[in-house]
């Protein structure tokens, strides 16, 4: 007896794998595509539903953790910059690079604050999952795992603006859900951005599909597209996002001398955002500014130098407040008078 | 029954538990995990084949002592020598038989049989469970004493959970003895049906060696027998080696505590066995290939890197920054010429080769920079220290952390400002331009045309810190004294206008009139010049 309940609690700790339900999904079907045809009783119970009962579109289901699936370090802190604190267990922590996040630790950024999480190693070697917290976020990592080298994600959102980066070169399907107070969105390549608004919370599919659901309705968005969802509606139709502007000063691969970031100005644009990074994937945000015109002339620019290199891209701002695809990645190196 | 064995305690009240049972240990064989408890079976898959034989000594000072009914103890046996003899054999991956049975030296009589099997339900690199049976067989040696006259048995689900070098084994389950005769035996040592409890804590101490801490429990159901047996809790201290050829050593030492009569058994065991050697050469006719030598295994110095808590960057197979004690491991499994990043709070980060013994990281200076982007022509200066300015009109420099003045100076103005310098930080500052602002009259009037509000709400919405200087211009037509005087008055109405617009008046300086422009149009001329000069 005491070897089941052990057998339990482990399970318990470990059942971080999930599902968001679909039109036409079952709990049958859910078990059958992970290979646990025979689990269907456990599922039901993991996620308390009665038997027969079938979840509704847009339900995060618990799955549990099978012989083969591996589950590492939850999450670990990739970067962060600025005010950023972790709450592990009830209690505020400074985050440090490296850092790992057990199930249930919540990271909260400043007002000053980015940092960036990965997620989901897989056991197989390098795949994972990278999600950027832009400044006064709130997150809280739910669970995640790496299942026959498809990795599962799940987070929390409360406040703040999360971006989920794209999937690209040898990675496999990575399953990031962001849980908001509004809705929720679903997408296997990541390349998505989760804003939470007042009584709303709007996503932007930018290099890949993703899911928006809410009321029991799930919007499926292109590439390219944003949808909005208000707590305790359905999602609204795709809007198709704007294109960037491309970037025309400073020169790629010039010194960051004097920081007069242009771009050709895209019609219907309200606005721009701009992303300074110290990383090509900006997976280490710097800084984020929203600009009226199709310039950034900032007076006054602090930024680390101990870094790889500085690297900006631009997206355009619609007039409903969307933000769309980002350009192409320029890349600006330290000056060599600056340093060590 | 349970009345007639009330009346025997009542008269010898059973001490200890276990009595003159051997334990029927479990040997395991050589490629059994080392920690495995030797007190009861545990889950855990064999190879299929694999089978063991052995035996054990067991030692015990005081195995059976009563007390009579004015509580005086009456040791009914000492210094009691088993040996308990076992074999096992795994005809399946997930099944283990084994049987057994204690050969009591002093009384020169064979105890009861002991035949177990133990399925392993599942199994995974931390985790193992699985259910154990025994079937317990009395020999029918009176010698024996063991109190069973017919079959019984016992069931055990275990579950073993592994952590680095430790092992924890509970196993809980219960014993069916509905043969117990306590009249045909004067004390029933088991003490009839029990619950069973038991528990091993095991550490390896290198590959082929643990040692470990384990205990059993037994509860008798029937509540008069747990009244004079009392729950029995033996603890015993344990260690176990094995061998690649097949051999293996355990022994143990122990005591017990019981409630109720009796005084607390010790005991010794040490045994050993024989199992399947591991296989050294495959089985069946191969070919003679020329064996191909094996590699040289890399000579690579342990990576020692301060300051001590320097994080490193695995690339693969986890893909984040790892504590260098955490990533050792890692590091050991790449190439001698992959590369590694290194850094630690306060010191300059490193990229170096795997194969690198030390790594002293350089402190990184607690300096910060300023980059003041000015005018072509400009003179930077910070604190103290005039900064050499490109032809751009950029100034560099680093700076230890802290506040630092920045002025410049060019153009016939002065700028003032200050930073905030952070180690590893750079401050890009831009001076504002200054530009100087142009207001046009009509000729005779220093009245203010409409169209000149707007050229003074660029001032007047944001005048900064800036003091402006207002010059009056006069053309060279007609009388220069009233020229002149015109072009004061022109002045002042500028900054009587910017003080309405809320300018505060001590960033407002009427300077001398400039004098005509060659050149230029009257019309131009009459004019009067805004040019912020310096700050406050």
């Amino acid at each position: 007896m005491i070897g089941a309940v052990l057998a339990l609690w482990l399970g318990v700790a470990q059942a971080t794998d999930h599902k968001v339900i679909r039109e036409g999904d079952t709990i049958e079907s859910v078990a059958k595509a992970i290979g646990a045809e025979s689990r269907v009783a456990e599922i039901r119970s993991l996620n308390r539903l009665e038997p027969g009962q079938q979840p509704g579109v847009g339900t995060v289901l618990v799955l549990p953790v099978l012989e083969g699936d591996h589950v590492d370090h939850q999450a670990a802190i990739l970067s962060h910059r600025g005010s950023v604190v972790a709450r592990i267990r009830g209690r505020d922590r400074p985050v440090s690079v490296g850092m790992v996040l057990p199930l249930g630790a919540t990271v909260c950024t400043g007002e000053d604050g980015y940092a960036t999480l990965r997620l989901a190693v897989a056991a197989s070697g390098g795949e994972h999952d990278d999600l950027s917290l832009f400044p006064s976020t709130c997150l809280t990592v739910d669970g995640t795992s790496s299942r026959k080298g498809e990795r599962s994600s799940l987070v929390q959102v409360e406040t703040g603006s999360v971006s989920v980066r794209n999937a690209v070169g040898g990675d496999g399907p990575g399953t990031v859900t962001v849980i908001t107070p509004s809705g929720i969105t679903s997408g296997d390549q990541g390349g998505f951005r989760v804003t939470i608004e007042d009584f709303a919370a709007r996503t932007e599919a930018l290099d890949a599909p993703a899911s928006v659901f809410g009321a029991e309705h799930e919007v499926r968005l292109p590439a390219g597209h944003g949808s909005r969802v208000k707590t305790g509606e359905r999602p609204s139709d795709p809007v198709k996002l704007l294109e960037p502007g491309t970037p025309t000063a400073p020169d790629s691969g010039a010194p960051l001398v004097v920081p007069d970031f242009q771009w050709i100005a895209v019609d219907g644009a309200l606005g721009y955002r701009v992303e300074l990074a110290a990383a090509p994937d900006f997976s280490d945000i710097l800084r984020v500014e929203d600009v009226p015109r199709a310039s950034w002339l900032p007076d006054r620019l602090f930024l680390p130098y101990r870094v790889p290199g500085i690297w900006w891209r631009v997206s355009s701002i619609d007039r409903v407040g969307f933000v769309g695809v980002p350009s192409e990645v320029r890349e600006l190196t330290i000056p060599e008078a600056i340093g060590p | 029954m349970s009345s007639v064995f009330a009346m025997v305690v009542a008269g010898l009240a059973l001490a200890q538990e276990g009595g003159l049972d051997a334990h029927g240990f479990a040997l395991g064989d050589a490629r059994h995990d080392v920690r495995s408890p030797l007190l009861f079976p545990v889950a855990a898959p064999e190879d299929a084949g694999d089978w063991w034989g052995g035996a054990v000594l067991e030692y015990a000072n005081k195995p059976w002592v009563t007390a009579l009914a004015d509580g005086e103890p009456q040791v009914q046996v000492s210094d009691l020598v088993a040996l308990d003899a076992s074999l096992g054999w795994a005809p399946i991956e997930r099944l283990r038989l084994s049987v057994g049975a204690p050969l009591f030296v002093n009384a020169g009589a064979v105890g009861d049989v002991r035949a177990t099997g133990v399925v392993t339900a599942t199994t995974s690199e931390k985790v193992d469970a699985g259910l154990s049976v025994t079937a317990v067989l009395p020999s029918g040696a009176e010698a024996s004493w063991l109190g069973l006259v017919g079959p019984a048995a016992e069931v055990l689900a275990s579950t073993t959970v592994r952590f680095e070098g430790v092992q924890l084994a509970l196993a809980t389950g219960a014993a069916a003895r509905p043969n117990t005769d306590p009249e045909a035996r004067p004390v029933p040592t088991q003490g009839g049906d029990a619950w069973l409890g038991r528990a091993a804590l095991s550490y390896v101490l290198d590959g082929d060696a643990a040692v470990g801490i384990e205990t059993r429990a037994d509860i008798p159901l029937d509540p008069e027998v747990r009244v004079g047996v009392g729950n029995a809790v033996e603890l015993m201290l344990t260690g176990r080696k094995t061998h690649a050829n097949g051999g293996h050593w355990m022994g143990g030492l122990g005591t017990s505590a019981a409630r109720g009569a009796g005084a607390p058994v010790f005991r010794v065991v040490l045994g050993g066995g024989w199992g399947k050697p591991e296989p050294s050469e495959p089985e069946g006719i191969v070919a003679e290939v020329e064996p191909e030598p094996e590699p040289e295994p890399e000579e690579r110095p342990e990576l020692t890197v301060v300051p001590e808590d320097a994080l490193v960057w695995i690339e693969h197979p986890v893909c984040r920054w790892l504590p260098l004690d955490e990533a050792r491991a890692l590091i050991a499994e790449l190439p001698a010429d992959a590369q590694i990043l290194l850094k630690a709070p306060g010191h300059l980060p490193e990229t170096v080769s795997v194969a690198v013994g030390d790594v002293v990281l350089e402190p990184a200076p607690a300096q910060g920079a300023l980059v003041v982007i000015a005018e072509p022509g400009d003179t930077v200066t910070v604190g103290d220290q005039d900064v050499p300015v490109s032809a751009r009109g950029v100034a560099v420099v680093n700076l230890p952390e802290g506040d630092t003045a920045i002025r410049v100076q060019g153009g016939g103005r002065t700028y003032r400002d200050s930073a905030s310098t952070i180690s590893g930080y750079a401050v890009w500052i831009r001076v504002p331009e200054l530009r100087s602002v142009e207001v046009f009259f009509d000729v005779g009037s220093s009245g203010l045309k409409p169209s000149s509000r707007s050229a003074l709400s660029g001032i007047a919405v944001d005048p900064g810190e800036l003091v402006y200087e207002i010059r009056g211009s006069y053309s060279a037509e007609g009388s220069l004294e009233a020229n002149l005087a015109l072009a004061v008055q022109r002045a002042r109405a500028i900054r009587d206008a910017l003080v309405r617009f809320g300018v505060p008046a001590e960033q407002l300086r009427v300077g001398d009139p400039l004098p005509p422009k060659p050149g230029v149009s009257a019309e131009e001329q009459r004019r009067v010049t805004i040019t912020p000069v310096d700050t406050q």
